[in-house]
């Protein structure tokens, strides 16, 4: 195996998505900007407004990903980190993707099943208007984190 | 007992939407209505901000066709600085254009609508997915994703981000491209192509199982508008704007769209966020008219390309004058991937397209700007106002899926009055109505989307509003 395919297959990739201009559903595509703007070796973030398709490949080619995501539900822990698998989603399917449906179409489609990992950060606030919440602010400081311990 | 039928939320579609089917006493359906569910409103917020900033913030109305809002922001831009664009600057903006029908028509066919053209309309909801479809067809999926990637490299390539990129500007856009990236572009195309010509095969060999929905989803006489070129040819970015019959023939040419108003008109409904747009001269009745790849198909007289032209030729043969079955917006989506594909290869070929003149620059000169452009899913309207400081004091946008939302209404009528009888939805019949919608591709934009909020859920109520029977998606 060549250097630059050791250096493919052994990545983490960090996924975050959210529409920045519903409050704190954009927290997880700001994380994954951080990631972006401050790279951390062996660690690819992807910033997106949500997911699509053509990220199974990307998932495909990691050993490890993380799916970084606001929730709706407020609850406390307010970041939870959480093993996920891949499923089928069925309906849920729409333009955008669901993580466990990436995971699942990169099993199917490259035969690739990296470790993967969904971490939620609770939201408060998702209707029109750019910026997080304070709550969600501090929710955010939490999560970066576990995002740069990967 | 007159009984409703409702299907919320309409999946394997962009945004929130649900259909609501009228039944009568006998069982049969009266009427169909696709209500829009979600509100942005865009038009309202964006008042007091720089026009300059429009291209990135109206961009965001939308995750997947953001290029479209962008150039056509853009354009509205170019008018209220009264200037005219540096001719490279419109080719890079056809570039970019070009990469963006790409990615989204390779969505709504591969991932959006395969389920239904490869594992057919009655198969298990449970499989009747893109999922499904890896599972049976992973070749037909990886070419999907590949096409997607190799459309979204390209706005990447020019515009240095995938979704929301700002690199087009009032003016032209904001770096020239380099011989480096005009390579790296045109080496992927080759390959795209191949990908549309397996497509296309995969496509003819499938679409004879079809027949009972292609006579009835959509099928029925309608006007067909469009850009085209000012000799009738295919346009996406700049033209002028052609109104077809139902015979082809045409009922307009050569209108300027910038001046829409005079022929475009505009009807609320109170039951959809969505408003319902007409051909002005023939009133709401009679003016129905459809957008997007088959309408586009239906009113240019070419495509201007060599695999494009001749897949246009076998296209025509699908209708006496225009083509009139909405099924077929897939073969017009599947012809302008090809044509984009082409279109893309003239202009990285072109001698002056590392020209470095692609931006004027000029201040507020007017106070009112319209942009309109061919996104994925039809004709976008951009029109602004502004105060002599340039700021927004009134935006109009028409989009795309707004001009086909009459079309969408008598569609899903057509095929639920085949389709659907008596007081229960079978799942075939669902997807049957759905897919009526997802012939349309509509775009009803993207909103939160957190985690553990997307669900199907379908309710039979009786004419007062109680539930009878109801059935959730997961």
């Amino acid at each position: 195996m060549s250097a630059n395919a050791t250096e493919i297959i052994f990545r983490t990739l960090v996924v975050g998505w959210g529409n920045p201009l519903r409050g704190d559903d954009g927290t997880g595509r700001l994380l994954a900007e951080e990631l972006e703007d401050h790279p951390v070796p062996g660690v690819e973030a992807v910033a997106l407004h949500q997911l699509v398709p053509e990220v199974a490949a990307k998932v495909a080619e990691a050993a490890r990903v993380v799916f970084v995501d606001a929730r709706a539900d407020a609850s406390a822990p307010w970041v939870r980190l959480e093993r996920i698998h891949a499923a089928a989603t069925g309906g849920r399917l729409a333009h955008a993707f669901a993580p466990a449906g990436l995971l699942e179409l990169a099993r199917d489609v490259y035969h690739a099943e990296p470790e993967a990992w969904l971490l939620s950060v609770a939201g408060f606030r998702f209707d029109h208007g750019e910026g997080l919440s304070p709550s969600a602010r501090r929710a955010a400081a939490s999560a970066r984190a576990p995002s740069c311990i990967v | 007992m007159k009984k409703t039928l409702t299907i919320n939320p309409v999946t394997r579609i962009e945004g929130h939407a649900r259909i609501t089917i009228q039944m009568n006493e006998q069982g049969a359906v009266d009427d169909a209505v696709f209500h829009v569910t979600q509100f942005r409103g865009f038009e309202k917020f964006v008042e007091g901000r720089p026009f300059q900033e429009m291209p990135g913030i109206t961009a965001r109305t939308c995750g997947i066709c953001p290029v479209s809002h962008l150039l056509a922001a853009s354009k509205a831009g170019d008018a209220i600085m009264a200037v005219r664009i540096p001719p490279n600057a419109a080719r890079l903006r056809r570039l970019l254009h070009c990469g963006q029908m790409i990615q989204s028509h390779a969505l709504s066919l591969y991932h959006l609508c395969s389920p239904d053209l490869l594992l057919g309309m009655d198969a298990p909801v449970a499989e009747r997915h893109v999922l499904g479809v890896a599972a049976k067809h992973p070749e037909v999926v990886k070419d999907g994703i590949r096409l997607r990637q190799i459309g979204q490299r390209m706005i990447e390539r020019l515009a240095g981000k995938r979704v929301h990129p700002a690199w087009t500007v009032p003016g032209g856009v904001n770096k020239p491209l380099s011989a480096g990236v005009r390579d790296e572009i045109l080496a992927d195309l080759p390959e795209a192509l191949d990908i549309a010509r397996r497509a296309f095969d995969l496509y003819r060999g499938i679409v004879a199982n079809f027949t009972e929905e292609i006579a009835t989803f959509a099928n029925f006489p309608t006007l067909f508008l469009a850009l085209a070129t000012p000799d009738g040819g295919l346009e996406h970015y700049d033209g002028v704007v052609r109104v077809v019959d139902a015979d082809r023939k045409p009922v307009a040419d050569h209108l300027d769209p910038a001046r829409y108003d005079d022929f475009i008109g505009e009807r609320t409904e109170n039951f959809s966020y969505l408003k319902s747009p007409y051909y002005k001269p023939f009133g709401v009745e009679k003016g129905c008219y459809r957008v997007g790849p088959m309408a586009r198909l239906n009113v240019a007289e070419h495509c201007g390309t060599p695999n494009a032209d001749a897949a246009l030729a076998e296209f025509r043969k699908l209708g006496q004058g225009a083509v009139l079955s909405s099924f077929h917006y897939h073969q017009a989506r599947l012809i302008e991937i090809v044509y984009c594909i082409e279109r893309a290869m003239e202009i990285l070929r072109h001698p002056d397209l590392l020209d470095p003149n692609v931006r004027a620059v000029a201040g507020t000169n007017l106070r009112e700007g319209v942009g309109v452009v061919e996104a994925p899913r039809g004709i976008l309207i951009h029109h602004y106002k502004v105060d002599d400081n340039g700021l927004i004091t009134w935006a109009n946008l028409i989009v795309a899926t707004g001009h086909n939302n009459l079309a969408m209404n008598r569609g899903i009528t057509q095929a639920a009055r085949h389709f659907v009888h008596g007081d229960r939805l079978t799942e075939g019949a669902l997807n049957r109505v759905e897919a009526v919608i997802r012939c349309y591709d509509p775009c009803l934009s993207c909103s939160t989307h957190a985690v553990g909020r997307m669900a199907m859920r379908v309710e039979l109520r009786d004419r007062d509003g109680n539930i009878l029977d109801e059935r959730q998606r997961d």
